[in-house]
């Protein structure tokens, strides 16, 4: 959102009669209290979610092809494993693509990730982990279906450092 | 509105109040992802509009009548295989608090739930946020229900309900601060085992008889016995010992 977008809703919000606005947005969150104690917080969320719907992975039991396929033109079966790296589960738990159910997938097929960037959910007895990837790279499949349980150490997603 | 704490060294030294708020936990995360994320912030609110529990349960709470913070520590002391001791903290601390105005009568529900006789007064939600392969900061998110007379799921209660009296949140707050900081401490001087032993001893139905429904609905009957360190429930049901992850057994009489 455009600072002006903010002033003028911050004076269409002024000119109401409304005491108090939370607006969220995929890029931020804006709350406008009209009291004394004056808070303003805008919070430019950390995520930022793509505009594309998700793709969907129809059913990743059969052996899937992937929407986008960067390497298919040159790279042989054999040399992709070799030559991608493996973003791996660091414990026990189950597996989840997304923050809650109704939200997006952290990363889809295609997606770049950076080094650090939030992949999956693991959760272990009502805690729930933040993976992040260690490594930067474009996603080349993802290993995992959504809610299942993988063990310590198994790969999740397969990344073209590239 | 929340005052810092005073009597703690960690928690609550920086106290940010939203008096409305999509969830505690979301707002913390975001301080830790641009870089603010310091040992013991806290973040509270009046009003959480998408507040979380497992999955997609909502968890609805009126406005400015129970205590809902999100506490951000470092656990980066801590093994990734260890977490389950930190869930042992929070409800440790919670627990004390609870006990200080309710009594004896309140008792951990494995994994994270807190009870008072079969009403549930306190709802917890840790997420973690790993580096690597390794913990490097946790937040706790801790609902107690306070003030709120009427509640939607039959099985909730509150501190009013119970006692009668109504309460004022700061106070509440800070004894959560406090033992909160107390027990974290105790976790990261190595204090492992005597932790678990006091929340085996604070664990609900632990060591008595009752019955518990599988996955597949099939009840057994069986007693808790332990719980292992990565946090699955240990029950031995006649000779078997059967070991349950969360969402695998569910806790029926």
């Amino acid at each position: 959102m455009k600072t002006k977008e903010i002033r003028d809703l911050i004076d269409f919000i002024s000119k109401s009669g409304l005491n108090e606005v939370n607006i969220e947005t995929d890029e931020l969150k804006l709350s406008v209290k009209r009291n004394a104690d004056v808070q303003t917080q805008i919070v430019e969320s950390g995520a930022v979610h793509p505009v594309a719907a998700p793709v969907v992975n129809a059913n990743p039991y059969v052996p899937s092809i992937p929407a986008a396929k960067p390497a298919e033109d040159n790279t042989p079966g054999e040399e992709q494993t070799v030559k991608y790296a493996e973003i791996k589960s660091p414990m026990i738990g189950t597996f989840y693509r997304s923050p809650n159910p109704e939200s997006d997938s952290f990363i889809k097929v295609g997606d770049t990730v950076s080094s650090g960037q939030t992949v999956c959910v693991i959760e272990a007895m009502k805690l729930f982990n933040e993976i992040e990837a260690e490594i930067g790279g474009t996603i080349i499949k993802v290993l995992v279906e959504d809610a299942s349980p993988v063990e310590y150490d198994q790969p999740l997603f397969l990344v073209d450092p590239a | 509105m929340y005052k810092s704490l005073a009597k703690t060294s960690i928690v609550g030294k920086k106290v940010i109040f939203m008096p409305s708020c999509h969830s505690t936990n979301d707002i913390c995360a975001e301080f830790v992802t641009a870089g603010q994320g310091e040992n013991g912030l806290v973040i509270a609110t009046d009003y959480q509009t998408n507040g979380r529990g497992q999955g997609a349960n909502l968890w609805v709470s009126d406005k400015g009548e129970n205590l809902i913070i999100s506490v951000l520590l470092d656990t980066s002391f801590l093994a990734v295989s260890q977490q389950f001791y930190l869930n042992m903290v929070v409800c440790l601390s919670i627990l004390e608090v609870l006990k200080n105005f309710l009594g004896e009568n309140v008792k951990i529900k494995w994994p994270n739930d807190i009870y008072y006789s079969d009403k549930k007064v306190c709802g917890v939600l840790i997420q973690n946020i790993l580096k690597g392969t390794s913990m490097e900061y946790s937040i706790v998110g801790i609902g107690i229900n306070v003030n709120q007379v009427e509640f939607s799921p039959e099985n909730a209660a509150s501190l009013r309900m119970i006692t009668g009296k109504w309460y004022e949140l700061q106070t509440i707050f800070e004894l959560t601060g406090e033992k909160l900081e107390k027990y974290y401490l105790l976790l990261k001087d190595g204090n492992n085992e005597s932790l678990k032993r006091l929340y085996l001893k604070n664990l609900l139905w632990y060591q008595e008889a009752h019955n518990f429904a599988l996955k597949s609905g099939e009840e057994i009957k069986g007693m808790i016995t332990d719980v292992e360190e990565s946090g699955r429930l240990i029950i031995k049901s006649g000779e078997v010992i059967h070991r349950f992850g969360y969402q695998e057994i569910r806790f029926v009489r």
